[in-house]
């Protein structure tokens, strides 16, 4: 059991540790939060008072 | 030669420039040598061509990506523990203020006195705390265009730090120039020096770089570093991308959703060298990048304004403002950190009290800024055009 | 970028005159700025008014 969970670990680690893997994922944050912000999910956000 | 330089160097003076050009006499040997008046004609042409472009200033440097990191983030207004603050109104033209303020638990001094004075072209402010420590801040604006700035910070056992700004805004660009800590005494600069330029390249599109030079020990030979910007304005959203020397890219995002609220998207790629030891213990350089995004956003109502981000770095805030009364006002701060566990909460009050007669009635909504009286009509009218919360 | 060649003794004296701003600038400021601001008043308030954090309407 513990062998089985080691063994995805260290495969998981070898990217994650590569330095350009956050730099990645930010800029897909990035895209994805720009994507975000102009759709209409953020349009419904704003709050209908009155 | 002198009058040839002299329309050249017109293209660093605003408006009168571009609305009054000299046409050069035709009669001059400067002008009616063939090169020079080559010069002219496509120095006139490219002032005519920057005229018709309808380029509009691009604002500072500085303020980049200020919708997003100033405006909707609350990272410069978060604070922790109790804090309260007392200002006293004097005048509004110019304006005069005093303010007292109290904090307990949080990084700023337990008590602080500021004083506030704003002319139309001199803004001076003041704060020293119970450390007998000064923040001191003097602005001047010589004309519409040009202003200098002085930034000190006197605290008696740290070393004092001084910094002399110069803006130069045009209708197309701006210019800034920036020393701290200046020392030309020894045998060499020491300080930090710092040239920014931000010009207008369409009236949506503008780009910028920034060049500083820093020689902080003497005898060791100063750095130099270069950052480049772009910023597009696109009316209802911007965005803006920062590529700074030390190796930092910083790219932002901001719409304005609605009237009353705004979003903003910044993220931050960090890439450094760090020294670590390899299996053989021995020490190696290895390359480190560091990278946050943070997602905010910024509601806006008559008697409130609520601030709320998250970040990839697994940080929560939040921070309310809300107005109870004309003179007071809460806040409250938050945040929790949730990858580390740790979270900080603060407090505020702000209370404004008058100095004088109109400043209680400007207070109480019975006069405006300029001294008129104000009918109840216009104050309900005033009232309905932010929705009530 | 080469500063300018002064004596050790002009230096000296700049070294002093740069303290002494830095004492002058570190404890004339606050006053300076409570004066611009007083004189500018319409009621030109007493110095405890001006000091004291209660309204004086």
């Amino acid at each position: 059991m513990s062998g089985f969970q080691q063994a995805p670990q260290e495969a998981k680690s070898s990217i994650t540790s590569n330095p350009f893997f956050s730099a990645a994922v930010n800029v897909g944050l990035f895209v994805a939060g720009v994507i975000f912000i102009q759709s209409p999910l953020m349009d419904m956000m704003v709050p209908q008072l009155q | 030669m002198s009058s040839n330089f002299g329309d050249l160097s017109k293209n660093l003076v605003p408006l009168t420039a571009y609305t009054q050009i000299e046409q050069p006499k035709n009669d001059g040997f400067w002008t009616s040598n063939p090169i020079f008046s080559f010069v002219n004609n496509v120095q006139n042409s490219i002032i005519n061509h920057r005229n018709s472009l309808d380029l509009i200033n691009p604002g500072t440097f500085e303020n980049i990506n200020k919708e997003v990191s100033r405006d909707v983030f609350l990272n410069q207004l978060q604070f922790k523990g109790l804090r309260a603050d007392i200002s006293k109104t004097f005048s509004m033209k110019p304006i005069f203020q005093i303010s007292h303020g109290l904090s307990i638990g949080g990084q700023s001094a337990p008590y602080s006195f500021t004083s506030m004075f704003g002319s139309e072209s001199t803004f001076i402010q003041g704060t020293l705390d119970n450390d007998l420590s000064l923040t001191g801040r003097l602005n001047h604006a010589w004309d519409k265009h040009i202003t200098s700035k002085v930034t000190l910070q006197l605290a008696q056992s740290q070393p004092a730090m001084c910094q002399l700004e110069h803006d130069y805004q045009s209708n197309d660009f701006s210019l800034n120039l920036k020393a701290l800590n200046p020392n030309l005494l020894d045998d060499s600069f020491q300080g930090v020096a710092v040239v920014s330029l931000l010009q207008s390249i369409t009236p949506k599109l503008s780009l910028g770089i920034e060049t500083v030079y820093s020689a902080l020990q003497k005898g060791i030979p100063g750095d130099s570093a270069m950052s480049l910007v772009g910023r597009y304005n696109s009316g209802n959203w911007i965005a803006s991308l920062q590529a700074q020397g030390q190796g930092a890219l910083v790219a932002s995002f901001w719409r304005k959703v609605a009237s009353n609220v705004e979003a903003g998207l910044e993220t931050n790629i960090q890439a450094g060298i760090k020294p670590s030891m390899n299996e053989l213990m021995q020490p190696v350089y290895q390359t480190f990048i560091e990278a946050n995004t943070t997602l905010g956003c910024k509601y806006e109502f008559r008697q409130s304004v609520y601030r709320g981000q998250i970040d990839s770095k697994g940080q929560v805030s939040i921070l309310l403002e809300h107005r109870v009364l004309p003179t007071l006002g809460l806040l409250f701060s938050a945040s929790i950190d949730q990858f580390k566990n740790t979270a900080s909460v603060g407090c505020g009050l702000s209370i404004e009290v008058a100095g004088s007669e109109e400043i209680l009635m400007m207070q109480n909504g019975m006069i405006d800024a300029e001294g008129n009286v104000i009918q109840q009509q216009q104050q309900q009218q005033q009232q309905q055009q932010l929705p009530q919360l | 970028m080469s500063g300018l060649n002064l004596s050790e003794e002009s230096k000296e004296r700049f070294g002093k005159v740069i303290e002494s701003s830095k004492n002058i600038a570190h404890y004339a400021w606050l006053p300076l700025i409570l004066y611009l601001g007083w004189q500018s008043t319409s009621n030109k308030p007493s110095l405890i008014n001006l000091l004291s954090p209660l309204p004086t309407a």
